[in-house]
């Protein structure tokens, strides 16, 4: 009968995650259609707006959310991208260090800027 | 698929070690010219450069909420004509990534397969992505947003 189901020891990493991931590729691309293009509009109006402009935009906490749910599904896709360009170039031993370095560094980037952005709208001094 | 296990005798296969083998995209020594070619490697070069784009947003966010003299150097260095061009060509990748987006999702539909259009709708999105860009810079310097 095994000519007629996968043996399981062949089941690889796409078999078992190939969906879901390509689900996610997916919609976090339909989502980031509008949330691109209002980070694109919203870089626009600040460009130099000077500091004091900036520091009041941020505060909003509307600014500040859109901002981060942006950053967020921004580093979703693009962890989800850069795993797909690893994995075709990088062979090697390197691949799998990669491959957690990219995790890691799309949680550090959504942790620091979470931070920062709760800090902004919550009026916590964050200098000195 | 090269690397499939198709053809192989069930006594062979249970013998192979467990083979993590994910589906791989053409590569780019073996691709031929074709505008469907460059219209997936810029996609592909764009998303990795914002990728360095998130960083950059993140360290605008972190210094902005520090504020003060680290403020003062983020705006040094992105305000600077390095910066500017760095700033170019992140907003040419996302506008360039957001139109290819868009194709690669229309093609995911099942629509626009067809070699001709397939050529159409990519030339569509590198002409997307030039006129944007030169569109959003143009204004930037018009209302004296940006000057060098």
């Amino acid at each position: 009968m095994t000519e007629f189901h996968t043996p399981r020891q062949l089941i690889g990493p796409s078999a078992r995650h190939g969906t879901k991931t390509w689900k996610a590729e997916r919609w976090s691309s339909v989502i980031l259609i509008p949330l691109g293009l209002w980070g694109l509009w919203a870089g626009f109006n600040l460009a130099g707006q000077g500091a004091e402009h900036a520091a009041e935009w941020i505060r909003q906490p509307l600014n500040a959310g859109l901002l981060l749910l942006t950053l967020a599904i921004s580093l979703w896709h693009m962890v989800l991208g850069m795993r797909v360009v690893i994995e075709d170039y990088l062979h090697g031993p390197t691949g799998p260090l990669t491959l957690r370095l990219n995790t890691l560094l799309g949680w550090l980037l959504f942790l620091v800027a979470a931070a920062c952005l709760i800090a902004a709208v919550a009026g916590i001094e964050l200098g000195a | 698929m090269s690397q499939s296990n198709a053809g192989v005798s069930p006594k062979a296969r249970n013998s192979v070690a467990k083979p993590l083998v994910r589906p791989l995209s053409p590569h780019l020594q073996i691709w031929r010219f074709h505008t469907t070619m460059l219209g997936s490697i810029l996609s592909r070069a764009a998303g990795i450069g914002l990728y360095v784009g998130a960083i950059i947003v993140v360290a605008w966010i972190a210094t902005l909420t520090i504020g003060g003299e680290a403020y003062e150097s983020f705006l040094a260095v992105a305000g600077s004509p390095v910066g500017l061009l760095v700033w170019f060509l992140l907003t040419a990748g996302a506008f360039y990534h957001l139109a290819a987006g868009i194709r690669h999702l229309i093609w995911d539909l099942g629509y626009g397969l067809s070699p001709r259009t397939a050529t159409t709708l990519t030339n569509l999105t590198l002409w997307f992505g030039v006129l944007a860009t030169i569109g959003f810079w143009v204004a930037l310097f018009a209302t004296g947003k940006v000057q060098l």
